[in-house]
C-alpha cells in the first residue's frame, strides 16, 4: 500500500431520511405511550364508576329484600318493595346489556349482508324504547324522506347504531323531552347513502367532551347520575366506520345534541322492482297516550323519464375548464340554459349578481381551490334574498365516499352525483328536486 | 386513424362516451383532441418533478375527471389511484405510479392527435 501525501478522503452519507425516520418512530413511541397511559387512567375510572353503578341497585335490592322479609305481612309495603326491586333490576340489566353489547361488538367484527327495510328497522328500534318514553313523558317523532326502503347491509350493525343512539338521546333528556330521528337519501347508482340525524332537546354537552366523546369509558362528570358504561358512543363510531359511513356531532350545553350519521347500503333491487319507488314522508310519533310507531309509505311511478331539463338554468360550477366546457356543452344539448363559474367564489358572485329565482339549479363541484364546493353552498344559502334557501345545489362529486355525501348535506346541498355527469342519473335527481317553472 | 378506431390503441370506453355525449362523435372528437393541448398535465408532471403534495392531487384530480369525462378508462383508474395515495398519505406510492401515468398519457397525447376530426 502506498502512501500518498496531501490526499485525505472525504465521505458522505446522507442521513437526512433516517434521522426523520428516526425522529417519527419516536415520537410514535412517545405518543403511544401517552395513549396507553391515558387509556389505562380512563379504564380505571371506568372500572370504578361501574362498579358504583352496579353496587347501587344491588344494595338497593338487598335492603329491599330485607325490608320486604320484615314486612310479609303488610302487602301494600311488599308490593312497594317489589316494584323499587324490578325497578332497580331493570337498571341493573341495561348496565349489562350495554356491556354484553361492546364485548359482543369486539368479538363479531365482520359485516352480515341480509335484506332489509330501513324504516322497519329503525321503527323496531324505537318500539324498544316505548317503555321507557311513556314512564318519562317524553316524545319521539320519526321523519323519513326517502326512496328506496328496501336495501342491502348489516342490519344487526345498523339497529346497534340507532338503538345505542336513540338511547343516548333518552337518557340524557329531561321529561317532556323531545327526540327527532330524521332520515334522508341520496342516490347514486345502485348505491344509496342514509343519512339519520337523531336530535334531543335534552342536557347536551360541554364543548370539551365533546372532543373525547369517542375515547372509550369516557364520561361527562355532570351525566354521573345517567347509568352508563362511557363505551356506547365508542360502539357507534367503530360500528358507523365498518360500514363504511361517517359519524358528525353538534351539541350545546343545556340545549340538546344533533348526532348526524351517513351510512351506505347498496339497494335491494329484486324488492325495488316489487315496489317501484318508495317515497316515504312517515312521521310517527310516540306519545303517552300513543306509542305506536306509524309507518305510512307512498308508492310513487318513475316519473323521471318524463322529465325535461329543457330550459331548465343551470349554475355549473367546475375549476377545470376542460371538464367545465364539457359539461357545459353536454348540459347544453339537454336543452338547460348554462352559466359557467370557475370556482366557488365566482360561483357565489354569480349567483349573488342574478336576478332572484332566475337559477333553478346550481351543480355544484366539490373540490375546487379559492372556495370549495361546502363553502359556496353555505355562502349562497346566507345571501339575503328570498331563493337563498330553495335554489336548489347539486354536488358533483368524484366518488360517494360516506364523508362527501355528509359534507354536502351539512353544506345544505341538496343532493350529489357522481362526475362524469349520468344524464339519467341528473335527470332523476332533478325531477325529484326542481318543481319546472311554467314557460311564459 | 376514426373514432372507431381508437379503442385499438388506448383503452377507451367508445359506447358510454358517445352515450353521454348524446352520440354526437364530432363533440367526443374535439374534446379528445382539446385533452392534448389542456395545460393539467404539464402542471401534474410540474408537481411530479416538485414532489407537490397539494399540487399533485389537484392535477392529478383534475385529469381524473377529464379521463373519466371522455371515457380514457386506464388513464382515469391510473389517475384515481394517485389521487387516492395522496389522500391517504402515501405520497412515494403516489409518486411511484406517476412515471407509468406520464408515459401512458404522453402516448395517449401521440395517438390522439392522430384522430380525424
Amino acid at each position: 500500500m502506498t502512501k500518498s501525501q496531501n490526499e485525505i478522503i472525504l465521505a458522505f452519507k446522507d442521513i437526512n431520511d433516517e434521522k426523520i425516520r428516526g425522529l417519527r418512530e419516536h415520537k410514535l413511541l412517545k405518543d403511544s405511550l401517552i395513549i396507553a397511559e391515558k387509556n389505562e387512567k380512563i379504564k380505571s375510572e371506568f372500572f370504578s364508576r361501574i362498579s358504583h353503578d352496579m353496587r347501587t341497585p344491588l344494595n338497593g335490592i338487598t335492603g329491599l329484600c330485607i325490608l320486604a322479609n320484615k314486612n310479609k305481612e303488610d302487602i301494600a309495603k311488599l308490593n312497594t318493595y317489589i316494584g323499587k326491586i324490578s325497578n332497580s333490576t331493570k337498571q341493573l340489566l341495561g348496565l349489562i346489556n350495554d356491556l354484553l353489547d361492546a364485548s359482543k361488538y369486539e368479538m363479531e367484527g365482520d359485516l352480515v349482508t341480509v335484506p332489509f327495510s330501513i324504516t322497519t328497522c329503525i321503527g323496531e328500534v324505537i318500539t324498544l324504547f316505548k317503555e321507557n318514553i311513556n314512564a318519562q313523558q317524553k316524545l319521539i317523532s320519526c321523519e323519513y324522506s326517502i326512496k328506496h326502503d328496501k336495501v342491502l347491509g348489516d342490519k344487526a350493525k345498523f339497529s346497534q347504531i340507532i338503538n345505542n343512539l336513540v338511547s343516548n338521546a333518552i337518557k340524557y333528556s329531561g321529561k317532556g323531552a323531545i327526540v327527532k330521528v330524521n332520515v334522508t337519501e341520496t342516490q347514486a347508482f345502485c348505491k344509496s347513502q342514509y343519512t339519520i340525524t337523531i336530535e334531543d332537546n335534552g342536557i347536551g354537552m360541554s364543548e370539551e367532551f365533546l372532543k373525547n366523546i369517542f375515547i372509550p369509558y369516557a364520561r361527562e362528570d355532570r351525566a354521573s347520575n345517567v347509568v352508563g358504561t362511557g363505551l356506547g358512543m365508542v360502539m357507534v363510531k367503530n360500528l358507523v366506520t365498518k360500514i363504511g359511513g361517517c359519524v358528525k356531532i353538534r351539541s350545546q350545553l343545556n340545549e340538546g345534541t344533533t348526532v348526524t350519521i351517513t351510512v351506505p347500503f347498496m339497494l335491494d333491487r329484486e324488492q325495488e322492482d316489487q315496489t317501484k319507488l318508495f317515497v316515504s314522508q312517515n312521521v310517527a310519533q310516540d306519545s303517552v297516550e300513543n306509542t305506536d310507531v306509524n309507518t305510512k309509505a307512498e308508492l310513487d311511478a318513475e316519473s323521471y323519464e318524463n322529465f325535461s331539463l329543457k330550459g331548465l338554468k343551470v349554475l355549473l360550477v367546475e375549476d377545470n375548464e376542460l371538464n367545465l366546457d364539457i359539461a357545459s356543452e353536454l348540459l347544453d344539448l339537454e336543452g338547460m340554459i348554462v352559466t359557467k363559474a370557475k370556482n366557488g367564489k365566482e360561483a357565489v358572485e354569480a349567483f349573488a349578481a342574478s336576478k332572484e329565482h332566475y337559477f333553478d339549479v346550481v351543480l355544484m363541484d366539490m373540490r375546487m381551490p379559492i372556495m370549495n364546493g361546502c363553502e359556496a353552498s353555505l355562502a349562497i344559502r346566507a345571501l339575503p334574498r328570498a331563493d337563498a334557501n330553495s335554489v336548489k345545489i347539486i354536488a358533483l362529486t368524484a366518488n360517494a365516499m360516506a364523508e362527501d355525501v355528509a359534507a354536502s348535506r351539512e353544506a345544505k346541498m341538496d343532493a350529489y352525483i357522481l362526475k362524469p355527469i349520468d344524464f339519467k342519473i341528473l335527470k332523476k335527481t332533478l325531477s325529484s328536486l326542481v318543481e319546472k317553472k311554467e314557460e311564459c | 386513424m376514426t373514432l372507431n378506431e381508437l379503442d385499438t390503441y388506448v383503452s377507451f370506453d367508445k359506447k358510454q362516451t358517445l352515450e353521454r355525449f348524446s352520440n354526437y362523435e364530432v363533440m367526443v372528437i374535439k374534446y379528445l383532441k382539446k385533452f392534448v393541448t389542456d395545460p393539467t398535465f404539464d402542471a401534474f408532471k410540474e408537481a411530479v418533478a416538485n414532489k407537490n403534495k397539494e399540487d399533485l392531487e389537484n392535477t392529478a384530480h383534475s385529469l381524473k375527471g377529464i379521463c373519466g369525462n371522455l371515457g380514457l378508462t386506464e388513464l382515469f383508474d391510473l389517475y384515481n389511484a394517485i389521487v387516492k395515495d395522496v389522500r391517504e398519505d402515501k405520497l412515494e406510492d403516489a409518486l411511484a405510479k406517476c412515471d407509468s401515468a406520464i408515459s401512458k398519457t404522453k402516448a395517449c397525447h401521440e395517438i390522439l392527435m392522430q384522430l380525424e376530426s
